[in-house]
């Protein structure tokens, strides 16, 4: 078994099960067992050094996850490492374990990129004070079973950092470990593994069956019952079922915890007949509570503030989803990235207190708009942070205007005082006045007091204007960084066909779309101005005796909105005279502009100086 | 010498009366036009791609196939979307167009033309824009429904010197089915059921076996070998019985006819009923919009 999991058979062959180390006494009280093991009970595991670890680790992980204190793990993981190393590798590669343990605790915790300095003397200290021990306690030379101590303890510090979810350290940015590995990582306490695999090995039983059936049951709930990868034909989730997981992992929502809650209510015949539904719904919980209690809401007897948080939160984002739904249109895209330059030119590593760290923009601005850009960047250490100096083409300026439909800007960001040690660099471009145009298909039809006549006709419109449901909402070119969506008709507005006898609602979201690309994010900073300029031509007005926000149709600067869809007004409208008296049905696009600032952030971690003192 | 001038006559005859009784075996008898189902036909011979602020020409010929003429004749360009499309007339009235007759054999037809141009579409609109739309051709006409039919009130088949029904085991209840009567309203089925005492009840189909929609049907005249027979639709629409409306769903309906035959012995006699029908005809149609780029490409190239 050891060999399948084990990359070095040998040492950890050898290392399992033998001798204990007489200078940790306190660790063999418990543990006595493994120097001379018992025959094992049929149905018993109880005395597996595994045992112990996948109940303390499953549960720590879970009470952590429960409490939202993944922090809490981390430290506990530490205590893990160590107890792997006395316990199931009879104290091989203890002391490095140790060692990292205190660096860690110190050091690590705060910017565990350090380790690269740190790794090679921990490495010597725990090799000497190994072999020094060996030498005292007569068991051999200084170099006895050294490799053994460094490999086993450099294996118990990769499972610490992937467990504790360093995982894109040990990777770096530079290679992308798809994310549906990196999400089941995060949700996978590996100590309690390591404990199961170690119970299988010692001590297979009825206990240790069960707990595997539990252990392999976790995993397939993470794996597959991550919602929406169980319909599908491949286990690899979409990129907005990423997004969905993604998100619900950033707000501390353990999808397998959600998964089986949702199952079991399902199969106990509980409210959701659909798994997915009951998924979404467990997640937005927590996620309303986590914004209330961020609010620093709590429920009192006078007052339930985060009941009623909580039931604000849930009602708006309803109205956010039934609302305005978007769609890609057939025009090209306004598109900028951030794009590293080649891995030769960047100084990932330097010894100059303010070297060049160069990065390149790639616009894709196929409708030639003049897109005015202006670059900043900075470097982040814990708290400290250093302003970064730009310049463009050599000059020193932040600023360029871009009107070609293609185009690669290079910037340079040059430290405004001298840095050293470890930094993430921070780049940001902001983008003046993005115009993106929306678009929304209408088709209205006379007035018909025939109520089957009217759905004929509503049917023989639908059939031959809207044949597909993206036919009806709101379009704007797909990859733009944002869009408006509108929408206007009966009810709420949803129905594309509209009797022309009847006042309409009008509303309009904004929708964050940006594609980040890897380390990147987006966000818009502000609105400038929109305008239905479609509608409020075809001779629309809003009907101000009826409830809605007078500037719905045309407005000027409005705060950037704070999700990523949000619905931002809306009101009533009195449909044009000459549109009163058709006698046929009219169909029409109404075009919508909307200008906005937008900024795009773009991080790069782990740029090093290391300066030299003379 | 004889002999000569007899074989000469009589080649000469045969020359001459072949070619005669020839033509004759070959010369069609007159068509009837008001048989089967026929519809207006429009041939559509305008752009169905079109670029950006370019003109654009709608050119179409309709032609009355039916062998009834057709009056308020209106034909309409629906649903073009206004946005990239200006049209500024939409609907042009044809008045009336003759049916196929004897005269004119093809039914009269019209040559219409809309003229109109494509807006500028977004800037960096990439694909081409697919606008659906429709052509209704809007007209009333009539139908005649005239066959010619047994009717009396004999028992049981048995012979009475008159004529014969339709083979049946209730030889007093004829069911004869029918195709069309030249236009794309037709009577599909009549059922006959000869009373004893000189009475007959007449039970029809109607049916719209065009590609369009029927609209209001009324029932203009109706009479059994001369004599007026009393005839209502089974689903009526409003007050009178003599009218029924189809709709989009609605392709058939009953009418039933009392009728008076007289007299005790079977009769072949004709039936005359004439309906008078609103229709309209859609034909969907796509116009593609291209952009300018690709015009001035497709230009260059």
């Amino acid at each position: 078994m050891a060999s399948t999991i084990f990359k070095s058979k040998q040492y950890f062959m050898r290392s399992f099960r033998g001798s204990f180390s007489p200078f940790l006494p306190f660790f063999q009280i418990g543990f006595k067992g493994h120097e001379e093991p018992e025959e094992p009970a049929e149905g018993s595991s109880s005395k597996s050094g595994g045992l112990p670890l996948f109940i303390i680790a499953a549960s720590v992980f879970l009470f952590t996850q429960l409490f939202g204190v993944p922090s809490w793990y981390a430290y506990a993981s530490l205590a893990f490492m160590i107890y792997s190393s006395i316990a199931l590798f009879d104290n091989k590669g203890l002391y490095l374990v140790i060692i990292f343990s205190i660096w860690y605790l110190f050091l690590g915790a705060y910017d565990f990129s350090t380790i690269k300095s740190y790794l090679i003397p921990i490495a010597l200290a725990a090799a000497i004070i190994h072999g020094i021990v060996v030498k005292v306690s007569g068991k051999g030379s200084f170099v006895h079973e050294a490799e053994g101590e460094l490999a086993v303890g450099a294996f118990h510090i990769l499972i610490f950092t992937i467990d504790v979810g360093l995982i894109s350290w040990i990777i770096g940015d530079h290679f992308l470990l798809p994310d549906v590995v990196r999400l089941i990582l995060a949700w996978v306490p590996l100590w309690a593994y390591v404990g199961l695999f170690v119970m299988l090995k010692e001590r297979p039983g009825k206990v240790t069956t069960a707990l595997t059936f539990v252990g392999i049951a976790y995993l397939i709930a993470i794996i597959t019952l991550i919602p929406g990868t169980v319909e599908a034909s491949t286990f690899i989730p979409g990129q907005e079922e990423l997004a969905q997981i993604k998100e619900r992992s950033q707000i501390g929502v353990n999808p397998a915890l959600v998964n089986l809650k949702c199952t079991w209510l399902q199969v106990t015949g509980g409210l959701d007949a659909n798994i997915q539904a009951c998924v979404t719904r467990e997640t937005d919980k927590v996620r309303y509570t986590k914004i209330c209690k961020d609010k620093g809401l709590k429920n009192t007897r006078e007052d339930p503030a985060l009941d009623n948080c909580i039931k604000d939160e849930e009602r708006k984002d309803k109205e956010d989803r039934a609302s305005i739904e978007g769609a890609a249109s057939s025009i090209e895209s306004t598109e900028v990235h951030f794009k590293a330059v080649a891995k030769e030119d960047f100084p990932f590593r330097s010894i100059a207190a303010r070297d060049i760290y160069p990065i390149t923009l790639d616009i894709q601005n196929p409708r030639r708009e003049n897109l005015r850009i202006e670059v900043a960047c900075q470097f982040m250490q814990s708290k400290e942070v250093i302003a970064g100096e730009v310049s463009i083409k050599g000059e020193r300026k932040n600023q360029a205007t871009v009107s070609d439909p293609q185009q690669q800007l290079t910037f340079e960001c040059i430290p405004s005082s001298d840095l050293n040690g470890a930094y993430d660099l921070e780049y940001t471009a902001t983008l003046f006045n993005v115009k993106t145009p929306s678009s929304l298909k209408r088709a209205f039809i006379p007035a018909l007091d025939d109520y089957l006549a009217r759905e004929e006709l509503e049917k023989e419109v639908k059939s031959v204007e809207f044949p597909s449901k993206i036919d009806g909402v709101s379009q704007a070119p797909e990859k733009d960084f944002a869009r408006i969506n509108f929408k206007f008709g009966l009810g709420d507005g949803t129905n594309p066909i509209v009797p022309v006898n009847e006042d309409v609602r009008f509303s309009f979201s904004v929708e964050n779309q940006f594609r980040a690309a890897s380390g990147e994010s987006g966000k818009i900073l502000r609105i400038n101005s929109y305008s239905f300029d479609g509608i409020l031509a075809r001779g629309f007005v809003i009907d101000a005796s009826k409830t809605g926000n007078p500037d719905c149709l045309v407005g000027g600067e409005t705060p950037a909105p704070s999700s990523k869809t949000t619905k931002l007004k809306s009101c009533w409208l009195r449909i044009p005279a000459d549109l009163k008296n058709i006698d046929e049905f009219k169909v029409r696009t109404f075009d919508a502009s909307f200008d906005y600032d937008y900024q795009i952030t773009h991080k790069t971690r782990n740029v090093r100086v290391e300066r030299i003192v003379p | 010498m004889k002999k000569y001038l007899f074989i000469l006559f009589l080649v000469t005859s045969i020359f001459l009366v072949l070619p005669i009784t020839g033509c004759e075996s070959q010369v069609p008898g007159p068509e009837n036009y008001k048989a089967g189902v026929k519809e207006v036909e429009v041939d559509f011979r305008g752009d169905y791609t079109a670029y950006q602020n370019k003109p654009l020409t709608l050119n179409m010929i309709v032609q009355n196939d039916l062998g009834y003429s057709i009056d308020n004749v209106k034909v309409s360009v629906v649903g073009l979307d206004e946005r990239y499309v200006s049209l500024p007339q939409h609907t042009e009235n044809l008045g009336s167009l003759e049916g196929r007759d004897i005269v004119n054999e093809k039914g009269e037809l019209h040559f219409l033309e809309f003229i109109g141009s494509i807006n500028d579409l977004s800037r960096g609109t990439t694909e081409d824009i697919s606008d659906e739309y429709l052509i209704y051709v809007d007209y009333l006409s009539s139908m005649e429904f005239s066959p010619t039919v047994c009717v009396g009130p004999s028992l049981y088949g048995i012979e009475d010197g008159g004529c014969k029904g339709t083979q049946s085991k209730d030889p007093r209840n004829q069911k004869l089915p029918f195709t069309g009567q030249g236009a794309p309203l037709a009577v599909t089925q009549l059922e006959i059921v000869s009373g004893s005492t000189g009475t007959a009840q007449l039970r029809l189909l109607l049916s719209n076996r065009g590609k369009g929609e029927v609209g209001k049907v009324t029932l203009g005249s109706s009479m059994l070998g001369g004599r007026d027979m009393n005839c209502e639709f089974v689903e009526y629409s409003g007050s009178n019985k003599k009218e029924f409306t189809f709709s989009a769903k609605t392709k058939q309906t009953e009418m039933l006819c009392d009728a008076v035959i007289g007299g005790s012995t079977t009769i072949q006699t004709v039936i005359w009923m004439e309906f008078l029908y609103d229709y309209r005809l859609k034909l969907p149609q796509k116009l593609t919009i291209r952009g300018k780029s690709r015009t001035d490409s497709q230009l260059i190239s």
